[in-house]
């Protein structure tokens, strides 16, 4: 067998390997969509304040607290009103208004002052935007379209007591910012 | 003419292995068949080899090749129980180590707006009293001549201004800090002439009316020596000491 038929015959065997080994691997695939194309959207939950809130004194005149003097008996009403925009379909929150601390500067009548007095807060909600939800204080989006506000009320109260103390006079004491806090939960 | 052989040679040359090609192409799929067929027995050879040395219970070190250059290599990433733990470890520190760089991905949601700051003031509560155009204060001496040369049913009245300069509403009552055989009576307004009405007052306080923050009022004092006075009394003086009390009421 001459150089040729060596050649050829190699020629042959080396195509037929690379035949062999051509597209010889293959797997089976099949797909199919599933559903559209969706966007996500998030909700939203926020608390601003609607405005500056107004101090009224025990007979429910508007008071300006710089300039008022509290005596036994008086109780100080802060009120404010905030706007809730809140929304989620599956949107839990509980509502929680705090009052500041009281505290007072060094002063034996500002001391005694601060002794007397008693602060607290309290919220309450208008507009269906949000409705109440199972919990105590637990609230979700409402059906409704009117726009939920809180109303915080904040009250110093200076109790009228049954015995003689002078001590509390012309003291003076600071209300800290008090706040209205609306904090998600995962339960309804 | 010299030029025909090459020509002709040249020719057949090239004729020849188209011909020879054609018949042997059967041939080369006969020997690669060959081949192919060969390199399985071979290899199932090997695996019978491979199971007889099993059966046998070769001790390892006759199983175990001659140690090579490649096979010491490939030693160093034979997993050994201390190599498995040492990545596993290795992977669940990057694990953690991804967690807490990833921290706080998840959250929900807050929203807070606060209520300003404020200072409160407490109020007071301060009387003054002031006989005549005499000046306010705490205490107004009366004087002497007052009441003087005074006789049995004899009613005489002095005008008081009393001032509420603190910031509270006040309750107004007045008592005697001692007892006296003479008849004291207060009363808010100017004197009559006439003996007041009230009751005459005591060591016991007793409310004559109220006087809101930041006003006054003038009161009367009325010292009458009673028709019935015994006769200790005659050529005699004495000295009392009328207590203002104002009592802050609630707004």
């Amino acid at each position: 067998m001459n150089k040729l038929t060596k050649g050829a015959i190699a020629s042959a065997a080396g195509i037929v390997l690379l035949m062999g080994g051509a597209g010889t691997l293959a797997s089976w695939n099949a797909s199919a969509t599933a559903g559209a194309s969706q966007t996500i959207t998030a909700g939203q939950l926020s608390v601003v304040s609607a405005g500056a809130g107004a101090w009224k004194n025990s007979l429910g005149a508007t008071v300006t607290p710089s300039s008022y003097k509290v005596v036994p008996g008086d109780t100080l009403t802060y009120t404010q009103t905030f706007n809730v925009t809140a929304s989620g379909d599956n949107l839990y929150f509980t509502v929680a208004a705090s009052s500041g601390a009281l505290s007072n500067a060094t002063g034996a009548a500002n001391a005694a002052l601060l002794s007397q007095l008693t602060n607290a807060a309290s919220y309450s909600v208008t507009g269906n935007g949000i409705v109440q939800a199972t919990s105590p204080n637990t609230y979700k989006v409402g059906a409704g379209t009117t726009a939920s506000t809180i109303v915080v009320s904040m009250t110093i109260a200076f109790p009228y007591g049954t015995t003689v103390d002078n001590s509390a006079q012309l003291g003076a004491v600071t209300l800290g910012t008090g706040a209205v806090t609306l904090t998600q939960t995962a339960t309804a | 003419m010299g030029s025909t052989p090459r020509l002709s040679a040249l020719g057949t040359s090239c004729r020849r292995p188209t011909v020879l090609v054609l018949p042997l192409a059967p041939l080369v799929l006969l020997v690669f068949a060959a081949v192919s067929a060969a390199a399985t027995v071979r290899a199932r050879l090997d695996v019978r080899l491979a199971s007889a040395a099993d059966a046998a219970i070769a001790s390892p070190e006759q199983l175990a090749p001659e140690p090579t250059r490649l096979s010491r290599g490939l030693s160093t990433l034979r997993p050994t129980p201390r190599r498995v733990l040492g990545g596993a470890a290795a992977v669940m520190g990057g694990i953690l180590v991804a967690a807490s760089l990833a921290g706080g991905t998840y959250a929900f949601l807050n929203a807070q707006a606060t209520t300003p700051a404020v200072t409160v003031s407490s109020g007071n509560l301060a009387v003054t009293v002031q006989y005549g155009s005499g000046p306010a204060g705490s205490t107004a001496a009366i004087p002497t001549t007052a009441w003087s040369n005074m006789l049995p049913g004899d009613v005489v009245g002095q005008q008081f201004t009393i001032a509420n300069t603190g910031s509270a509403n006040a309750t107004m009552s007045a008592r005697l800090s001692a007892t006296t055989a003479w008849d004291i009576r207060l009363a808010a307004g100017t004197c009559p002439t006439a003996q007041l009405t009230s009751a005459p007052i005591t060591t016991a306080a007793v409310s004559y009316g109220t006087l809101l923050s930041n006003t006054n009022s003038v009161i009367c004092v009325q010292a009458s020596l009673p028709a019935g006075a015994p006769a200790s009394t005659e050529a005699s003086s004495v000295s009392f000491t009328i207590m203002i009390d104002a009592k802050q009421v609630a707004p």
